[in-house]
């Protein structure tokens, strides 16, 4: 090993270093310090996930000057959905900006439905403490032995950033992530995604599932009721003055 | 207060048509309102795909390019102006359908007051009666719809039911006061293509032209040779005052007793195949709906291709939904959704009662010329209570048949009361642990399959009373 590769090995570390410790005095590249909260609101199968984005670092002034972009990416599991209606008329409210990636079948159970993605964008000009309130919604499972209930897993958001002015750098060795640049979504956008600290747990959300072992009951109930209901009637017919 | 209801309902019925549509313009634009500031929007979502099909169309493509969208594509080209015009311009055709519908139960009232010394005379006592009451009882039954809180919003959320609900009442109107038999039928197409379930009617239609359709129950006794007996002799010179009228006295007594000999009550007689074979006013009306529907069908295939069958016909023969409404087979259905080994003995047990249910509704009061009414109510009834989904949106099918027959069914005001209070009750009951289901998590299926269970009692036992009540005797006979 000669002593210029030790020497790139060494720059290459230390700029590693830099990137990860992200050292904000190098003008070359920003630090930023993003906090979430999430919590998830309500038990049914309409939940409300809330989620409280606080950037701690950079001030809000000096963030506002770089006109760069934020948004949470939530990858919603097949055992939940967003209705796409239901976000369409927040964003004409302007009170939440997203876009829906992939097909929603809102009438679909939970193994038959497919897993798609949620842009929330964020708004920039209250950036420094901004609450999020997404509404989702849980499918119908499989009905099982012992019913009782279903679990399904709750992701955490991917916090996503864009700067479109290109001497600005965010420190980090995010993924580069392709997704589109706003809510009309028109265009695609190279974003990078950004850790933050999670002041959360990972959650499962519990969902009724039909109970199998009631089903001798059910059926024979239901079907004798259905054929009682309709010898009745037929009962009264004839004895019906018309 | 008597008074103060009685005048309400005899002030000119051009008021009440006024009045009804101020009511829904008001709500039309409290909905504008109401859109935006809240989040839980008025607007069913519906018209929202009705409009964004009409974009597609008005764009040069297929309606069906919006999901969800599962209508005939005459929804569609009717709320077109909500683009070109203004956005509520189909909430505007919705109500003024209602107002029609109005028009409709209020003509075919009047037909049976201008006809009373015809055939369709079946007041008995109309000839005693000055014409108010029965003007009383044709407002009635246009204020059960014009005030209906289920039918006002339903057509002002911009829900299309309210115009299905127009072409039923249109083909029962043309059939029976215009007696343009293929007229009926071009009508009666359209509506099974508007929204498939008028298609259950046709064999009440059918019937209803027979030419062994009589109209009384005496008449068919006539027609088949059979001896009346009476209880009473002094009742007979009664009865031939109102001839053709089914009477019965309400406190026991003289009572025109069904033939006292009857040989055998059989189920099927050979005669019976003949019911079938189809007479001139049949095959016009035939024809007619087989016209429309087709070519309805063929111009929209061409232009729409398979999916358009799909969504407008074979999606609502075989929608399967497990969320919890309703319906007596709700539970049992998400029990078995994906459980592959389920006998075809079930599926058959599920629809078996109904299809009997209506066939006999529509043989018994099909055949009759004034029960025809009557005969498309019980069987809404019967095809609402036992669907597989049940929500309140259908009750809105009964809702616009149930004003052409209420002065037919004699019911006692106080087992009004009590049916319409565990009608209530039964739906509030079943509330609740659909509210803990949905809401709070909890697992209560088998509970909303209870009051799934006591509801559809409820209704069965409605039915049961509006079939015991129907016809019955007015008015004690003197």
């Amino acid at each position: 090993m000669s002593i210029l590769d030790t020497a790139i090995t060494s720059a290459i570390l230390y700029l590693v270093f830099l990137q990860d410790y992200c050292i904000s005095n190098d003008s070359e590249c920003l630090t930023l310090d993003i906090s979430i909260t999430q919590k998830v609101e309500y038990e049914g199968f309409h939940r409300d996930i809330k989620w409280l984005v606080e950037i701690l670092h950079p001030s809000k002034e000096s963030w506002l000057s770089l006109s760069c972009n934020l948004a949470l990416r939530l990858d919603i599991s097949s055992g939940m959905f967003v209705n796409p209606d239901e976000v369409a008329d927040l964003k004409r409210m302007g009170k939440l900006l997203t876009y829906v990636d992939g097909n929603v079948d809102v009438e679909a159970a939970a193994h038959e439905a497919t897993e798609h993605s949620i842009y929330v964008y964020l708004n920039n000009s209250q950036i420094d403490k901004l609450s999020v309130k997404l509404p989702v919604h849980l499918r119908y499972q499989r009905s099982q032995i012992t019913g009782g209930y279903g679990k399904i897993p709750l992701a955490k958001p991917s916090l996503l950033t864009w700067c479109p002015a290109n001497d600005t750098k965010i420190c980090g060795r995010g993924l580069k992530v392709e997704a589109p640049c706003d809510a009309e979504a028109l265009t695609l956008c190279v974003w990078k995604n950004q850790t933050y600290q999670a002041l959360f747990d990972e959650v499962e959300l519990f969902v009724p599932v039909g109970d199998l072992d009631d089903y001798p009951l059910v059926s024979i109930v239901t079907l004798l009721l259905g054929c009682a209901g309709c010898i009745y009637i037929l009962s009264v017919l004839s004895t019906a003055p018309l | 207060m008597y008074s103060v209801w009685h005048k309400f309902v005899n002030i000119n019925y051009k008021f009440h048509l006024l009045l009804a549509f101020v009511i829904r313009l008001v709500l039309i634009l409290y909905s504008n309102y109401h859109d935006s500031i809240s989040e839980v929007p008025y607007t069913d979502v519906d018209y929202k795909v009705f409009t964004d099909a009409a974009r597609h169309i008005l764009n040069g493509k297929s309606p069906y390019n919006r999901h969800t969208y599962r209508y005939s594509p005459l929804v569609a080209i009717f709320v077109i102006p909500n683009l070109i015009v203004h956005r509520n311009f189909g909430k505007i055709i919705f109500s003024v359908g209602d107002i029609i519908v109005a028009l409709l139960i209020r003509h075919r009232k009047q037909l049976k007051q201008h006809n009373k010394h015809g055939k369709l005379n079946i007041v008995p006592t109309v000839k005693s009666i000055a014409n108010g009451p029965l003007d009383t009882m044709v407002n009635i039954s246009m204020l059960i719809w014009l005030y209906n809180p289920l039918t006002i919003t339903i057509s002002t959320r911009g829900n299309c039911d309210s115009l299905a609900a127009f072409f039923v009442l249109l083909t029962l109107y043309t059939l029976q006061c215009q007696r343009s038999y293929f007229l009926s039928g071009i009508i009666h197409g359209i509506s099974i293509h508007f929204r498939l379930y008028p298609v259950m009617y046709s064999l009440a239609f059918f019937m209803f032209l027979s030419k062994f359709a009589v109209y009384t129950t005496e008449d068919r006794r006539k027609s088949n040779n059979t001896v009346m007996t009476l209880e009473n002799t002094s009742t007979m010179r009664q009865v031939r005052d109102t001839e053709n009228s089914v009477v019965l006295s309400s406190k026991g007594g003289h009572k025109i007793l069904p033939c006292k000999e009857i040989k055998e009550r059989t189920i099927f007689k050979k005669e019976y195949l003949l019911y079938v074979v189809p007479n001139l006013d049949q095959l016009k009306l035939i024809t007619g709906c087989l016209i429309s529907l087709f070519s309805l069908t063929y111009i929209f295939y061409n232009m729409y291709g398979y999916k358009f069958l799909y969504e407008t016909y074979i999606y609502h023969f075989i929608r399967r939904d497990t969320r919890h409404n309703f319906s007596l087979y709700f539970y049992l259905q998400y029990l078995t959704m994906w459980v592959k080994n389920i006998g075809i003995w079930q599926k058959a047990l599920v629809v078996l009662p109904q299809i009997v249910l209506l066939l006999v509704f529509s043989m018994r009061y099909g055949l009759n010329k004034f029960s025809l009414n009557f005969s498309i109510l019980t069987q809404t009834i019967v095809m609402v209570i036992y669907n597989s989904v049940l929500t309140s949106q259908y009750f809105l099918w009964i809702m616009a048949v149930l004003p052409l027959c209420v002065w037919q069914i004699n019911m006692p005001k106080n087992m009004v009361f009590f049916l319409l209070t565990i009608w209530f009750a039964a739906q509030g009951v079943w509330l609740l642990p659909a509210y803990l289901l949905e809401f709070k998590g909890e697992n209560t299926f088998m509970f909303i399959w209870i009051q799934g269970v006591s509801f559809f009692c409820v209704n069965v036992t409605i039915l049961g009373r509006l079939i015991s009540c129907f016809l019955h005797c007015r008015e004690k006979i003197v």
